[in-house]
């Protein structure tokens, strides 16, 4: 199975990138780049929060206050890549 | 030639590992501690302990200020010199705005502390400034510290495989703290998960269990000795139903790939800052309902709507629920204001098991006012299906916290 393929059928299970980048052997820069890839293929979404304009929201995380965790999901289409690896 | 993108990857590997070389990476400290708070098996100890640290300082800093500087204001100097100056002592206005005191051999008798005058400008500003403020400035400023060092993600992390089981993710855990300040930056943060089953899981938990900074300061300040069970009683009831709502509810609950920040020194101008927007949000948001809801509880004790409430449905609080027929006031006034129920039912007689369980009924009977606006914001589908939800857990959770205290002889 391709590197790529590898990493996605992990997201499938719910991980950080340093778990995989570890698992894997991998330069963790490689495996962002790759994820960019994965997210720009349509293969993962960023997951944020979305309600950045309300006042609310400043509260509940604060624009620069505080490392900002970054988190990605499949998206359907990354799902039925990982599907078909699963067959 | 063209390459699929796996192909393209495959070369790009290849490439990479003939032509650069990385050197040996050397553990930092910073390193070694990210790891310890993320691995199961020093993480989780990791995290009792800083949960109960963040505790321990809540309560201490809370007590410090509540008991030893707004007790002594207000019930010395502030409600004596209101119960005097006011003009038309045991008249509607009076009673609604400074003391509804009571009536002893046919005379009206003063109240002797603000916990139990109910009056809008004595008790509403007493929970309001004398123990609900120390208690949301001590939460914001612990959960700030700890957000700026970087420590909510790994405890996202951490807590992940558990909150999948409740339909959540790890990051659920944000809007679940937050509420422990205020329901309604809470709710709000709900939006921080993907799909509409996450969102309406986490809004109906945090609706029903979770209960606010408020609430949280005021039975820290009346029932101190039984805070562990009722929290204890909580907890439980949010993973339980979150686990039903899980199973029950349609939807999807996707896994998550997460990037950790490393952690870092925190910024005084970070946490300044949101320490101030969150408190800031408190006061325009919150106070504004606890001197409103104070207010509505006391007309709607002078004109006995409540008492006749109260009557009405006190057999099923007697026969369901195992508490005192008189707890069914509070419970009713507990619609509107939930801090004010619980400093009523300090004074009703009862065991400690019955008290136990009434301020587990207050905490997970209705959404505060706040909340509610907050709740019927994100849509009025939602908010119908918590409510439905709501009624049906305060029913079964009410009545297993009475089974269980029936099996083990207490209740």
């Amino acid at each position: 199975m391709s590197r790529i393929k590898e990493v996605l059928s992990r997201i499938e299970n719910g991980t950080t990138i340093d778990t995989i980048a570890r698992e894997l052997d991998m330069n963790r820069s490689t495996l962002l780049a790759m994820i960019d890839f994965l997210v720009d293929e349509g293969y993962l979404a960023g997951v944020g929060c979305s309600c950045s304009t309300s006042r609310l929201c400043e509260q509940c995380r604060g624009a620069n206050a505080g490392p900002e965790m970054a988190m990605y999901t499949l998206t359907e289409k990354g799902m039925g890549m990982v599907e078909r690896l699963n067959l | 030639m063209k390459l699929s993108p796996e192909e393209r990857w495959d070369l790009i590997d290849r490439i990479s590992r003939e032509t650069v070389s990385f050197g040996a990476y050397r553990h930092t400290l910073k390193d070694a501690i990210g790891e310890l708070t993320i691995k199961p098996m020093t993480g989780i100890p990791i995290a009792i302990a800083v949960m109960y640290g963040f505790w321990s300082v809540f309560g201490s800093f809370a007590g410090f200020f509540t008991d030893g500087f707004f007790v002594r204001l207000f019930d010395a100097y502030w409600l004596p010199w209101l119960q005097e100056v006011f003009p038309g002592q045991g008249r509607f206005l009076y009673t609604i705005m400074v003391d509804a005191g009571g009536i002893d051999s046919g005379e009206f008798v003063l109240s002797s502390n603000c916990l139990e005058s109910f009056g809008v400008l004595t008790s509403g500003l007493f929970v309001a400034i004398g123990i609900v403020l120390p208690a949301i400035l001590i939460f914001y400023l612990t959960l700030a510290l700890l957000e700026d060092i970087g420590y909510m993600p790994r405890l996202a992390v951490l807590i992940d495989t558990m909150l999948h089981k409740i339909g959540l993710h790890g990051y659920a855990i944000v809007p679940t703290i937050l509420s422990l300040g205020c329901n309604v930056p809470g709710v709000a943060a709900t939006r921080i998960l993907e799909t509409k089953k996450q969102r309406f899981i986490m809004m109906t938990l945090l609706a029903i269990f979770i209960p606010c900074g408020a609430q949280i300061g005021i039975m820290q300040d009346v029932v101190p000795d039984l805070m562990g069970w009722i929290l204890l009683y909580l907890i439980i009831g949010y993973f339980i139903f979150g686990y039903i709502l899980n199973k029950v509810i349609p939807g999807m609950a996707p896994e998550f790939l997460i990037d950790v920040p490393p952690y870092r020194r925190p910024m005084l101008s970070n946490i300044g800052k949101k320490v101030f927007g969150r408190v800031k949000g408190f006061f325009v948001v919150a106070i504004p309902f606890v001197m409103l809801g104070c207010a509505i509880v006391g007309v709607l004790y002078q004109f006995g709507v409540i008492r006749f409430l109260g009557d009405l449905l006190a057999p099923i609080f007697v026969g369901w629920f195992g508490v005192p027929a008189e707890t069914a006031g509070p419970l009713i006034a507990a619609f509107l204001r939930k801090d004010l129920a619980v400093a009523q039912l300090s004074v009703i007689e009862m065991t400690k098991y019955q008290m136990i369980t009434s301020v587990v009924l207050v905490s997970i009977y209705f959404p505060c006012v706040a909340t509610f606006a907050m709740m019927l914001k994100e849509g009025w589908k939602e908010l119908i299906g918590a409510l439905a939800v709501l009624a049906v857990t305060v029913f079964a959770y009410g009545g297993l916290i009475h089974l269980i205290g029936i099996l083990l002889g207490v209740a």
